[in-house]
């Protein structure tokens, strides 16, 4: 009885204290809510920064919706159509994306406004509209009955994959391989924002609970210089972000319609757009407009009236550099505005950090964290030389491909960069000699690129 | 919006629940500090507090969730299809049997086939052929149909 009271006293003993040591934390934690709710008005200008920034990137993402949502409605409109013989009606289209009737009937006036569709019934909530000839003739063959059809075929062709399954198998192991590593890559890229992103927030709460609202009124115009300085340096980080980020979607849309250009052998007709690329009617007019404007590429007319864009020079060589991965560009634009939030956050602990800086020990070291920052910044957002050799090797890829001759699409799509940027490019080889345009048929120029010699013409050549 | 939407929330959410859980809060730190209770924490809510604290939490709480919720709709739309803002089922339903029946329907088929009402099912058709989405017509022996355009083969 008396061992069993002595363990009984033990298991309090072991209780109490383990919970005394939950509680020591608790009271912390408390202790620190209570310093957070004192600095009530250092979190409301934190919290001010933090929805500015997510604001400013709003107006970005919802483009980029806004871009997207009207390629799928009008490639969900074109499917539609060739899957019912090239007709689409209003009902037809609204119970095939399950989106509102009045809506359907506002995106098909919108495509029969671009030609892309017309109509020879009334005008109207119950008009049937046809696709453009041309397009549905370019469109591959789908319909509702494919699955059945495909299920028959396969059969077939079951007993032909058994001889390639032992090829195949080796390929597989390759893929799970491939698989597992970007699987692996992405957990650890995962896990190190996580870390990150708890850091941060750390840091955050731990600025909250040490910030002394007494010290700062004291010295107001040190903790106003590092506040600016902060400032300042997020208005430069937010404006790289944002400009980084167009750069790269524009660059990925621009590459996106010149593969189907690739595809489709050098043409581009603008009304099959949404059903091949990612780009809607709306998002790709200014592009081709300014490609044509500039002289990147020529028109030609249809019979029907139509629209077709030329693109010169075009072989099957154009193309020599493949590109995989598929571009979202939403994703991308989060985890950009994630990165601005975070900076959001580095600022605020940044002006408090920075003023105590300034009042408690020697103002250089400020100013050195400061130029710190700066040349870290200066080093991403001016540093371009590695990029401009990128082009100019991929350009002479091209070139030597292409027996010297390069237009500028061919380099845009090759280096995956925006046509603009694949003329200036060309232009600066024409100025500095490197290259000389020349003007084929169409009107288009083309670069010729000196010193890239077959081997023919290396053995042809004369000695003088 | 999911960020707005969650600091809306939690802000009502706090104005309601403050006044009851603020005697059992305060209870629970005058044991807990004792007598140093009001020189420790002269804390009181202001208006500001409520709405700082909504926000800060809105945007812990509700940014994943939107992040989550963006990277699905774009993943959906890529793949031509849609996440929100959907037709009613009641009438995806009356699209579908009209695809099936050369786009003429019948409150009397819907009524069969489905759980709607024969009256439900004429109201449906009703506001829809009212709106201009389908079209009246009768057969030889008088009986009414909805006729929805695009279903009918060679039909433009």
């Amino acid at each position: 009885m008396i061992k069993f009271f002595g363990r009984l006293v033990i298991l309090f003993y072991v209780v109490g204290f383990f919970l005394i040591l939950a509680l020591l934390p608790g009271i912390f934690v408390i202790d620190g809510i209570y310093r957070v709710l004192d600095n009530t008005i250092f979190l409301a200008i934190f919290m001010s920064l933090i929805s500015i920034g997510y604001a400013l990137f709003c107006m970005e993402g919802k483009r980029l919706e806004k871009k997207q949502m009207q390629r799928t409605q009008q490639a969900v409109a074109m499917t539609v159509a060739n899957r019912n013989h090239g007709v689409v009606s209003v009902a037809s289209f609204a119970l095939e994306s399950e989106l509102p009737l009045s809506q359907c009937e506002e995106i098909l006036k919108e495509m029969e406004h671009r030609k892309v569709l017309r109509t020879s019934s009334l005008l109207g909530k119950m008009a049937v509209y046809q696709l453009d000839d041309h397009v549905y003739g370019q469109m591959p063959y789908e319909s509702d009955d494919n699955e059945e059809a495909d299920d028959e075929d396969s059969e077939y062709d079951d007993e032909d994959s058994e001889y390639d399954d032992e090829d195949s198998e080796y390929d597989d192991e390759d893929t799970e391989y491939d698989d597992e590593e970007t699987q692996e890559l992405e957990q650890s890229q995962r896990i190190r924002k996580k870390r990150i992103v708890r850091a941060v927030f750390i840091t955050v709460i731990g600025t909250l609970i040490v910030i002394s609202e007494e010290q700062i009124l004291l010295n107001v115009s040190e903790y106003l210089y590092a506040a600016i300085t902060a400032l300042i340096f997020l208005v430069f980080i937010g404006r790289y972000l944002l400009s980084s980020h167009r750069k790269a979607d524009q660059r990925h849309s621009e590459h996106d319609v010149l593969r189907y250009v690739m595809d489709k052998e050098g043409e581009l007709n603008p009304k099959e757009i949404p059903y091949y690329t990612h780009e809607s009617y709306q998002s790709m007019e200014p592009m081709i407009d300014k490609w044509h404007k500039r002289n990147y590429c020529s028109i030609t007319h249809q019979e029907d009236g139509g629209i077709i864009y030329l693109f010169p020079n075009y072989t099957d060589e154009s193309e020599v550099c493949e590109y995989d991965e598929e571009y979202d560009p939403i994703p991308e634009w989060i985890d950009k505005r994630s990165r601005f939030l975070l900076f959001c956050c580095l600022a605020f602990v940044f002006s408090y950090v920075g003023g105590y800086a300034l009042v408690h020990w020697n103002s250089l070291i400020f100013i050195l964290a400061c130029t710190i920052i700066g040349g870290i910044y200066g080093h991403f957002a001016f540093t371009q030389k590695p990029e401009l050799e990128r082009m100019e090797r991929i350009a002479l890829q091209v070139a030597t491909k292409k027996g010297g001759a390069l237009a500028v699409y061919e380099l845009a799509y090759n280096a995956r960069i925006t046509m603009d940027e694949a003329a200036k490019v060309l232009e600066k080889w024409e100025q500095t000699n490197i290259a000389r345009k020349v003007y084929p048929e169409e009107g288009v120029p083309v670069y010729m690129v000196s010193g890239v010699v077959s081997k023919e013409q290396r053995l042809s050549s004369e000695h003088v | 919006m999911i960020v707005l939407g969650m600091m809306i929330f939690i802000w009502l959410l706090s104005l309601w629940l403050q006044p009851i859980l603020q005697p059992y809060v305060e209870a629970f730190l005058l044991s807990l500090y004792g007598d140093r209770y009001e020189t420790y924490i002269p804390y009181k809510m202001t208006a500001l507090h409520y709405v700082v604290y909504a926000m800060a939490l809105g945007f812990i709480l509700g940014l994943p969730l939107e992040i989550k919720y963006k990277r699905a709709k774009s993943k959906c739309l890529k793949k031509l299809k849609f996440f929100d803002s959907l037709e009613s089922e009641n009438i995806l339903f009356i699209l579908s049997l009209a695809r099936d029946q050369q786009g003429y329907v019948t409150p009397m088929d819907i009524a069969s086939q489905s759980t709607l009402t024969i009256e439900k099912a004429q109201n449906i058709l009703s506001k829809l052929q009212k709106d201009g989405f389908a079209e009246l017509s009768v057969t030889e022996k008088g009986d009414i149909l909805y006729y929805f355009a695009g279903f009918t083969e060679g039909e433009e």
